[in-house]
């Protein structure tokens, strides 16, 4: 995990360019999920957006 | 209690950029953790609700990005061809009187940039340009600081205003009247603030006329290509009508003779001629409907069903934004920006390499902001489809009622200084203020007017821009020098902007 943040802080540019794509990709296929009613597809691009965010927060 | 949970993810966001100076970026994904969170917890949003609040969001973020990215490429293009260099350096021969000088670099030519670039940019040219000049580095940062403020609305080819389009559902014939006559008439205070922080108090009074001059030259430039669709491109009109109208006025104040070298004429007008290609695509796309119509056939736009929280708050079902593809602002900025790279390469004006240097330099520039932007969309929507905006938007009502119209700009004001951006702030604060309006019964237009001039002209004071520009002055560590002289300036004219809005009101009703 430390190993992880300490890439992430080295590598801003890399893992903002990476926080985007997972901010930005999956909204695209959560539309198709949600008219579906697919719940756990749903929940699980939800937590894909969480991880762009979470990634954000550690870049200084 | 509801009021204050509704509220954390925008304090939050404040807290973490103005005291602990975190970026944008970072913020921005804080505060959509927290909205997200309040959201779900206290809100009962579900997971239909978030999904189209995200789905949403991506399409409003896209609309918004797709001009900032396009705009950047396009000042890329030019910088890399060396077309700002040369533009910036034939201002000089025009005079050498310093309170001109810092008229027309640090007020006409910084309106300018920002009209075509933004993203720090005017301050970032002009700051080491004036300090050539003989400037103090303190109002060489100070000068194009205050001087580009008026056009940020407009500018960045009209990225904020899209902005604030898109988060308030308002159109563009709604919102660019109040808009471009609240950051006119402030553009001529700003004016007289750049002669005052140039030579002081003796430079207002000598240089009175010409501020009035190239003031009402640009605002009306502005306000009227605003008015008549063309809102992208009118920061652009207003800087260019004031550096054509700025030209011979300061040949009528040259100052004390000096040499300043050979004036190149005919690069100065291949430098130009990229902006001459923006404007050409813009109007020929905007004025010929069969152009207009030819690309208007890709749009992407969604269908949204009705959500509800569990607490009842309800988003009634509708159609997104529309996304015209091949005639949005951003692709014909990509138009433009492809005509201006042919026309620089044929001049001979590009190393090798440079295609990639141009990229490069654009994405590295803009990714940051378009993460930030990325996360705060996202905060807004989830915001307001889980009845938080409304919340927010009841108890500012309720709390400040009549006091609105004078708080609005404020409020603008404070979202630009803590997120770095006009645009930023417009996706915050725009559907908050647009509530508020309505639960009031004011002109949303009129509030939502007030707010972005609020904004713009608070942007220049974030603390992103001042260490920008404090830096390429040779100012890096003296910040807090640049935050307390601009503090006086900002204060005044953001005080100016709420005088306007009380008076929007008024003559409205």
């Amino acid at each position: 995990m430390r190993g992880l943040l300490q890439w992430l802080n080295k590598h801003g540019y890399e893992a903002h360019l990476l926080a985007f794509f997972l901010m930005t990709l999956p909204p695209a296929l959560l539309y198709y999920s949600a008219r579906q009613g697919l719940d756990e597809l749903t929940w699980g691009l939800l937590g894909v957006v969480i991880l762009g965010n979470l990634i954000t927060l550690w870049v200084k | 209690m509801n009021f204050t949970l509704a509220l954390t993810p925008i304090v939050l966001i404040l807290i973490l950029m103005v005291g602990l100076r975190w970026s944008a970026a970072r913020a921005g994904a804080a505060g959509y953790l927290a909205a997200l969170g309040v959201g779900i917890i206290f809100f009962g949003a579900g997971r239909e609700l978030l999904a189209y609040a995200h789905v949403k969001a991506l399409l409003l973020a896209l609309d918004v990005l797709l001009v900032i990215w396009a705009a950047f490429l396009h000042y890329r293009v030019a910088d890399e061809a060396g077309a700002i260099r040369t533009i910036g350096g034939a201002l000089p021969h025009l005079t050498t009187d310093m309170g001109m000088q810092a008229l027309i670099i640090g007020w006409v030519f910084a309106s300018f940039l920002q009209g075509v670039g933004g993203f720090g940019v005017p301050v970032a040219v002009i700051a080491p340009l004036l300090v050539s000049l003989g400037f103090e580095p303190l109002a060489a940062v100070v000068i194009p600081s205050i001087g580009h403020g008026w056009a940020v609305t407009f500018g960045s080819l009209g990225s904020s205003f899209q902005a604030l389009q898109a988060a308030t559902g308002l159109t563009a014939t709604q919102l660019a009247p109040p808009s471009a006559t609240f950051l006119g008439l402030s553009g001529l205070l700003v004016g007289w603030m750049v002669a005052h922080a140039a030579t002081g108090w003796s430079a207002v009074r000598r240089l009175a006329l010409p501020v009035l001059i190239l003031g009402i030259v640009m605002g009306a430039a502005q306000y009227l290509v605003a008015v008549m669709g063309l809102w992208n491109i009118a920061a652009f009109a207003g800087g260019l009508a004031g550096l054509v109208v700025g030209f011979p006025l300061a040949r009528r104040i040259r100052g004390v003779k000096q040499n300043n070298g050979v004036l190149k004429i005919r690069a100065l007008l291949v430098a130009l001629t990229g902006y001459a290609l923006l404007v050409v695509v813009i109007l020929g796309v905007q004025l010929l409907p069969a152009v207009k119509d030819f690309l208007g056939q890709v749009v992407i736009q969604l269908d949204f069903s009705e959500v509800k929280t569990s607490l009842g708050f309800t988003t009634p079902a509708g159609a997104s934004r529309r996304i015209v593809v091949f005639s949005h602002t951003g692709t014909l900025l990509l138009y433009a920006s492809g005509l201006a790279y042919l026309v620089y390469r044929q001049a001979g004006l590009y190393a090798s390499g440079s295609v990639k240097r141009i990229l490069d330099g654009t994405v590295r520039r803009v990714l940051s902001s378009s993460v930030s932007i990325a996360s705060m969309v996202t905060m807004a929507v989830i915001m307001e489809h889980a009845g938080m905006t409304d919340t927010l938007a009841r108890g500012l009502a309720s709390g400040v009622g009549y006091l609105f119209p004078v708080m609005a700009p404020w409020i603008g004001a404070m979202g630009a200084f803590m997120t770095g951006s006009n645009t930023n702030s417009n996706v915050v604060f725009g559907a908050l203020q647009l509530h508020t309006a309505e639960f009031l019964g004011y002109s949303a237009a009129i509030i939502l007017a007030g707010h972005t001039a609020g904004a713009a002209l608070a942007s220049v004071m974030a603390p992103t821009k001042v260490v920008v520009g404090a830096s390429t002055a040779g100012m890096a560590g003296r910040e807090g020098e640049v935050m307390r002289k601009l503090s006086v300036y900002t204060t005044l004219l953001i005080l100016l902007t709420s005088l306007l809005t009380i008076g929007g009101i008024w003559l409205e009703r």
